[in-house]
């Protein structure tokens, strides 16, 4: 059927076929392993074309394929069906096209993310996007995970910000949508549809963003409760009160419960709304507040945004619901998790409606988490929320789906894959419910 | 199956009084906002998802055409019958079904206008972003098709942006929902790519749409100058001064001309250009962004700066831009709008090859326009009685498409590809680009037969027989 001996080193037959392309070494082909399954080969392209005739290639011969930037949340999905060859696109230009007076900046999908934001720095403009890890992340991987994070509550996600695209399809067809302007509706957004796919549809390879001025002024409060429900609460009247802040999370864990308000655009603005906010919370349960400096506040967001990916935990929850059901959705984590022995940190966004949970067990018991993510479901369903397992071991993974039920869209998600993809090509069996039939 | 039989089917589905059929009921339906024109075999006007649903459903068996339509407010054919069928008029389904306070949202009906919106949520201080110039005609379920914009998606984006979940009648009149109440579940964004299909993917039957809160002060802006390239430049300096202006409007003398004419709003006719600038946010705060602002429009040449913070004072700075095209009327008896985008920085340099091609086919073009987001709106204006004029003015509006596309735009910002645009597609995308996107209407759409004959070059038209008509009437009550 295939033209490539399965026996022998599928790095030595590719590198003989693209020459050009680099190729990872067998001996390290272990550390770009996914949930303890290495790749047959790993490929460094350096231009579009080699990406697109490996694709072609690997596509026609029915070999899986995982892109691959950093590989940073490689720990994100469910275990790859099959893992023959993972294409990175660090090798690829790293090309960022800023037009300061458009607003807009086109950059290639290879191009860490933190770059991109020093770039756009120094003509004192920024890409008002965060991602977990973001510093160290390419830019196509922000994209294909698209996670909602502390400043979504103000500034949308990547969806909102993506103006258009360039991709390769599974079979390495090169295609784009969108373009270089901040509003056009010519033709289909099919970039919304790369945007939070995982890779299934597509090889992102450059992506065109609306960019903004940084604000002129950029504060954080800090404010410290005695309890979760208490902050969240306290959060929520905010809300009710008129203005919110740009970005409000509550972190709650062994140290105590603190609430974090941030702040962005004017001074003036800013002054007054950071007023009115320590007005508000002063006749809640707030017990101290404080603005914090500028480093501690970056700090302090970052590991926010970060959350849970910075070191090994073991589990790692993401849960999300209506955000005026943030407490009820809080209340129910907290009550399910307190009955087990367990060692657990909350981050709550309770404006834009997310809980993202670390979960220390102190026993290997694969039973016991399987269930307490069942119940965990079972519970938030009640809410209308979801729960994913962002990060878990490769033995629970076997047992459920990290991304759980998708409801009744699943049959059009497979219906569009099976469209792009008819041969399962990318990243398979790795996003929700596998979703290839 | 025939007309006669059709017809009376549908009549069971939703009731004898919510089908027309005879031929000059129908002559209302054969036209949307600008171009084209094609005559339906029906209209028919549900009052439910059920109906619509069943209605799609006996159009899947029987292999008949659905075309959805809102108010008819669209400016590239959308909502035009090209290969006949039924038309699925959705002005009834117009309620709103909840808002939510809390979570800044509300559920409405398709066919709600979309000022109504905005006003039904001022008493919980929210309002709804997108405001097209037609928003006190067009529909909610139009503007989710078209995605469409208006002049405040400066700063707050298009109707993409502030949608967060559709029910949708598939092509076999399968309900759907894509997207929820919030944001943030995993899977593919099928609700991100539905919106601005153009009616190609599905019939909208309900709508979550996100809520703003109504802002602590506005104020309103108009900044007169000399020249057109001087507004222009403007433009780009605002901007690089990092202020994001909620709204940056220009119209240039032949507009303002019209308009003073037409409906007098205090615009200075001898203006060679205007900028209608709108700020808004903190009472303590857009004071001091009027100061900044004025200070760099004199720079740049203003000869005068007036300004506004009441609404009243506003409305009327509006009230010239918003019926600008209505006001066209008074320099000649048509007009061919084009929707041409470009960046923002190139703005001096195309609006210049804009009048060169006006006056080498011999036509004045009057701009009034979003020029924060590089929209333009050049009005080609001229008189379809004079034989042969109509052709050569598409032939100058495809010139203007032209140059945008060059200058690193494209040939859509806010009204839609529809029928009007279609054949200029490859202009802006590869063949493979667009096998790409019918893929994803395939996925919907397998058997083609919601709005047919949209988007994509070729396919069924009746284009090529009317496009001597494919050109708007001036006259009060057309927006852009």
């Amino acid at each position: 059927m295939t033209s490539i001996d399965s026996t022998g080193s599928l790095r030595f037959q590719l590198s003989s076929a693209f020459s050009g392309v680099f190729f990872v070494s067998d001996l390290h082909l272990g550390d770009y392993a996914i949930d303890g399954q290495s790749p047959r080969a790993v490929a460094i392209p350096s231009t579009e074309k080699q990406l697109s005739s490996l694709l072609s290639f690997a596509d026609s011969e029915g070999m899986s394929v995982v892109p691959y930037g950093n590989g940073n949340l490689v720990a994100l999905g469910n275990s790859p069906e099959s893992l023959d060859i993972i294409v990175c696109t660090t090798g690829l230009k790293q090309s960022i096209d800023h037009r300061p007076g458009d607003l807009t900046a086109t950059v290639g999908a290879g191009v860490s993310f933190g770059a991109l934001q020093k770039y756009l720095t120094k003509t004192g403009q920024w890409l008002p996007l965060e991602a977990p890890l973001g510093f160290h992340r390419t830019i196509g991987s922000v994209l294909a995970i698209d996670q909602s994070t502390p400043l979504t509550l103000s500034q949308g996600t990547a969806r909102d910000l993506v103006i258009g695209m360039r991709v390769a399809s599974p079979d390495g067809e090169i295609t784009k949508s969108g373009g270089r302007v901040v509003k056009n509706v010519t033709g289909f957004d099919i970039a919304k549809l790369h945007i939070g796919a995982l890779g299934t549809l597509g090889v992102i390879l450059e992506a065109s963003f609306k960019v903004w001025p940084i604000p002129k002024k950029d504060v954080t409060l800090v404010a410290t409760y005695i309890s979760l429900n208490e902050a969240i609460q306290a959060t929520q009247e905010l809300a009710q009160s008129g203005d919110i802040p740009d970005a409000v999370e509550v972190v709650a864990s062994g140290n105590g419960v603190s609430a974090y308000f941030r702040f962005l655009g004017t001074p003036i603005g800013v002054q007054s709304r950071l007023d009115e906010t320590r007005r508000t919370l002063k006749s809640s349960n707030t017990q101290h507040m404080e603005t914090l400096g500028s480093n501690e506040a970056t700090e302090a967001w970052q590991g926010i945004t970060d959350f849970g990916w910075e070191n090994a935990e073991e589990l790692l929850l993401r849960f999300g619901c209506l955000p005026s059901r943030t407490a009820a959705l809080a209340e129910m984590v907290s009550s399910i998790l307190s009955k087990e022995d367990l060692e657990i940190t909350i981050v709550a966004g309770p404006g834009r409606g997310v809980i993202v949970c670390t979960i220390s067990t102190a026993s290997n018991n694969n039973d016991q988490v399987v269930a307490l993510i069942e119940r965990l479901r079972t519970s938030a369903a009640l809410l209308d929320g979801y729960v994913v397992a962002e990060k878990c071991s490769q033995e629970i993974k076997q047992r459920l789906d990290v991304w759980g039920f998708p409801g009744d869209t699943l049959s059009l998600m497979r219906r569009l894959k099976k469209q792009v993809d008819p041969r399962n090509t990318l990243n398979r069996g790795r996003f929700l419910w596998g979703i290839a039939v | 199956m025939n007309t006669k039989q059709l017809v009376r089917d549908l009549k069971r589905i939703v009731g004898k009084n919510a089908v027309l059929h005879d031929p000059d009921d129908l002559l209302v339906f054969e036209y949307d906002g600008s171009v084209d024109r094609g005559l339906p075999a029906a209209v028919v006007f549900p009052s439910s998802t059920e109906e619509v649903s069943r209605v799609v459903a006996l159009a899947h068996r029987e292999g008949v055409p659905v075309v959805p339509r809102g108010a008819g407010t669209g400016l590239s054919g959308g909502a035009i019958a090209t290969a006949g069928g039924i038309e699925i008029a959705l002005t009834r389904m117009r309620n709103i079904l909840e808002i939510d306070q809390a979570n800044r949202l509300a559920v409405v009906e398709p066919g709600l206008v979309n000022l109504d919106l905005t006003k039904a949520t001022a008493k919980f201080n929210l309002y709804y972003a997108p405001d097209p110039s037609s928003q006190r005609a067009c529909t909610i379920g139009g503007n989710v098709a078209e995605n469409a914009g208006g002049p405040h998606c400066l700063r707050y984006g298009v109707t993409s942006n502030h949608i967060l979940g559709l029910e949708v009648v598939l092509e076999d009149g399968a309900v759907v929902w894509l997207g929820e109440k919030f944001r943030g579940r995993p899977g593919y964004d099928l609700l991100g790519a539905f919106v601005g299909s153009e009616g190609t993917m599905g019939v909208v039957t309900k709508v979550i749409a996100r809520l703003l809160p109504v802002p602590g002060a506005v104020r309103t802006l108009m900044a007169i100058f000399p020249d057109i390239d001087q507004a222009s430049s403007t433009v780009s300096r605002i901007i690089g001064n990092g202020i994001v202006p909620t709204a940056l409007e220009m119209m240039d003398s032949l507009a303002i001309k019209a308009v003073e004419t037409a409906i007098p709003s205090g615009y200075p006719k001898d203006a060679g250009a205007i900028l209608l600038i709108e700020i808004d946010g903190q009472v303590e705060e857009v004071d001091p962004q009027v100061a900044d602002i004025s200070e760099i429009c004199m720079q740049e040449g203003a000869v005068e700066m007036r300004s506004a913070s009441e609404t009243e004072e506003r409305e009327r700075l509006w009230a010239g831009r918003k019926g600008a095209l209505g006001a066209l009327g008074v320099l000649a008896p048509n007009y061919y709008l084009v929707d041409g985008v470009v960046p923002r920085t190139r703005l001096s340099d195309v609006l210049r090859k804009v009048a060169d091609i006006g006056r080498d086919a011999g036509f004045d073009i009057a701009n009034v326009f979003h020029a924060g987001d590089g929209n333009l709106h050049p009005c080609i204006v001229f008189d379809e009685r004079e034989s042969g004029t109509t052709v050569r003015v598409l032939e100058a509006g495809g010139e203007i498409l032209k140059v945008c596309v060059e200058a690193g735009g494209t040939l859509t910002g806010e009204h839609g590809v529809g029928l009007e645009k279609r054949e200029y597609m490859p202009l802006v995308f590869s063949n493979a680009d667009m096998d790409a996107m019918l893929g994803l209407k395939h996925t919907f759409a397998p058997m083609g037969l919601l709005n047919p004959g949209k988007i994509f070059p070729g396919g069924p038209s009746c284009g090529e027989l009317s496009q001597p008509q494919a050109v708007a009437r001036t006259g009060l009550g057309a927006w852009v």
